[in-house]
């Protein structure tokens, strides 16, 4: 089974050290992928709506729901309604420390995202979204046969 | 039948004799072939009567001279009217003696040599020749003229380090003579409305006394450590550098927008690298505009296999453009209110220097500031190690 090849990764949290376990995670198992890591989800959003334009999405995008000034969820629902915005080719997954099952219902059923992982990354946890995002991949393929 | 015998004694003595002589006469003659040195013996009319490899080396590279036996330096005169050694050779041939030193410049590069020319006599005082004696001394000069430029710089650096000290100890001795002062008054007036102040003016001098300590060990930090090879996440780099400023940057309300884009890992020097951002970004945080609504510092950071792309910008009070040909300049304030030690941005610059990147400034009074950084990635390396 072959892994799924995200050479373009987003990872959009406001905690530092919450993005140098994500990115140290990520690179272990993509040497060649491009990283991109922000702090500020606005400046996030700003960046994606110019390289979406430009037809450069972004393959994976790791998200944190709680941050400052603009949050996750927020993030998500503009970026969802972007015309730019394809689920097929981007695959969006939250990450959060934060317990509270409506926020995680909220966040699951804005349309893209695929998935909620509870923070910090580990290497389990990225194989396994890796296996389920491979799951999604075969799935579909599958239907349209 | 005793006289054979004696006969026969004296003729194995003289045998033996001549056999030694001839012994010696070889030993003498290896010693002569191989030493280092340069011989040639001629007799008083300057005819050569024996040399060695050296010295037809010698005159074959420098002179272009075929030296063999019966080569009359006389003769030679002809050819090099103008050469001292001649004039020394024929001194020598009336008994005095001289010793020079002269340098060749040949395709290898310089060299100098040591030269001797004596006269020979034998017992009974007669001058039987004239012994030459050629000296290759490059590797002695070339030693000495690296002390001599050692001494030079050991010299220059002597005067930067007392310029340096004289400096650093003024800067030490005014916040310290500052706190002792706000002590004293504490002590005196008893007045406990004022501690809230008081312990603010310690807390802002043992502040700048802190930065000034970093800042010089820092320094000799760089001047003295090899660049290193790390991998270096910037991530946490920059966690680890706003640790560092975190207790000004989170009392002051500062904004950082970070984005780090990456498409390889990035080797290169991890202690060299914190040095920089934490000058340029405790810069940024020391030269906002306090008039401004919201004080923000943005950090981009391009990282590829070839180099790392670092920009930090700042909306602060900006850089008078007066000012900017010499802000890297050691203890060069840029305005009456400038509070630093003006090391950081000089120390700033070393670094770059040694990891043989390049800074660029771009700013603005009343706007901001900009530092474009570029350093290598010593990614390609690391693969051509690992092969």
């Amino acid at each position: 089974m072959q892994m799924p090849v995200f050479n373009k990764i987003l990872i959009i949290d406001d905690n530092q050290i919450d993005l140098v376990i994500a990115r140290a995670v990520i690179r272990n198992y993509k040497p060649d992928a491009t990283i991109i890591t922000l702090n500020s989800a606005e400046q996030a959003f700003h960046l994606l709506s110019g390289e979406l334009q430009c037809n450069m999405h972004p393959e994976l995008i790791l998200l944190d729901i709680d941050m400052p000034d603009f949050c996750g969820l927020s993030f998500m629902e503009k970026l969802s309604v972007h015309p730019g915005f394809n689920p097929e080719k981007t695959s969006v997954y939250f990450l959060t420390a934060n317990g509270d099952d409506s926020i995680h219902q909220k966040a699951l059923s804005i349309n893209g995202v695929r998935g909620l992982l509870p923070k910090p990354l580990t290497s389990d946890l990225f194989t396994g979204l890796m296996k389920n995002h491979q799951f999604h991949i075969t799935e579909r393929a599958e239907r349209k046969n | 039948m005793k006289e054979p015998v004696r006969f026969l004694s004296e003729s194995s003595d003289k045998d033996y004799a001549i056999r030694d002589l001839i012994q010696s006469e070889a030993y003498l003659g290896a010693m002569f072939e191989c030493s280092r040195q340069g011989f040639i013996i001629t007799d008083v009319d300057l005819t050569i009567v024996r040399y060695n490899l050296v010295a037809e080396v010698y005159f074959e590279k420098f002179l272009n001279v075929h030296l063999s036996h019966e080569t009359s330096f006389l003769r030679m005169q002809k050819r090099f009217p103008e050469l001292s050694l001649l004039r020394f050779l024929k001194n020598a041939a009336k008994g005095s003696m001289v010793s020079y030193v002269e340098d060749h410049q040949h395709q290898e590069g310089k060299s100098w040599w040591d030269i001797q020319i004596l006269p020979i006599y034998n017992q009974q005082g007669d001058q039987l020749g004239i012994s030459m004696t050629l000296q290759d001394i490059t590797h002695v000069k070339s030693a000495e003229s690296e002390e001599r430029r050692k001494a030079v710089v050991s010299e220059k650096s002597k005067d930067e380090l007392d310029h340096l000290v004289f400096s650093i100890s003024q800067d030490l001795l005014t916040p310290v003579s500052n706190v002792k002062e706000i002590i004293d008054n504490a002590r005196d007036l008893n007045d406990h409305r004022n501690r809230e102040i008081q312990l603010e003016e310690i807390e802002k001098n043992i502040g700048q006394l802190d930065t000034y300590l970093r800042n010089i060990f820092d320094y000799t930090r760089n001047s003295r450590l090899e660049v290193q090879r790390e991998p270096v996440s910037f991530q946490e780099m920059l966690y680890l550098v706003k640790e560092n400023t975190s207790a000004v940057s989170v009392a002051k309300k500062i904004k950082f927008i970070e984005r780090i884009t990456e498409n390889c890992n990035y080797y290169g020097d991890p202690v060299r690298i914190r040095i920089i951002l934490e000058n340029l970004i405790s810069n940024a945080i020391l030269y906002r505009d306090k008039h401004k609504p919201e004080c923000i510092i943005t950090v981009n950071i391009d990282v590829n296999p070839q180099k790392v792309k670092i920009v930090i910008a700042d909306n602060g009070v900006g850089i008078p453009s007066k000012h900017l040909p010499r802000i890297y300049d050691m203890y060069y304030h840029a305005g009456e209110n400038s509070g630093g030690a003006g090391l950081g941005l000089f120390i700033t610059r070393e670094s770059i220097k040694k990891l043989k990147g390049s800074i660029r400034v771009d700013s603005t009074a009343g706007t901001g500031t900009a530092f474009e950084i570029t350093l290598p990635n010593l990614f390609e390396n690391a693969n051509a190690s690992l092969q």
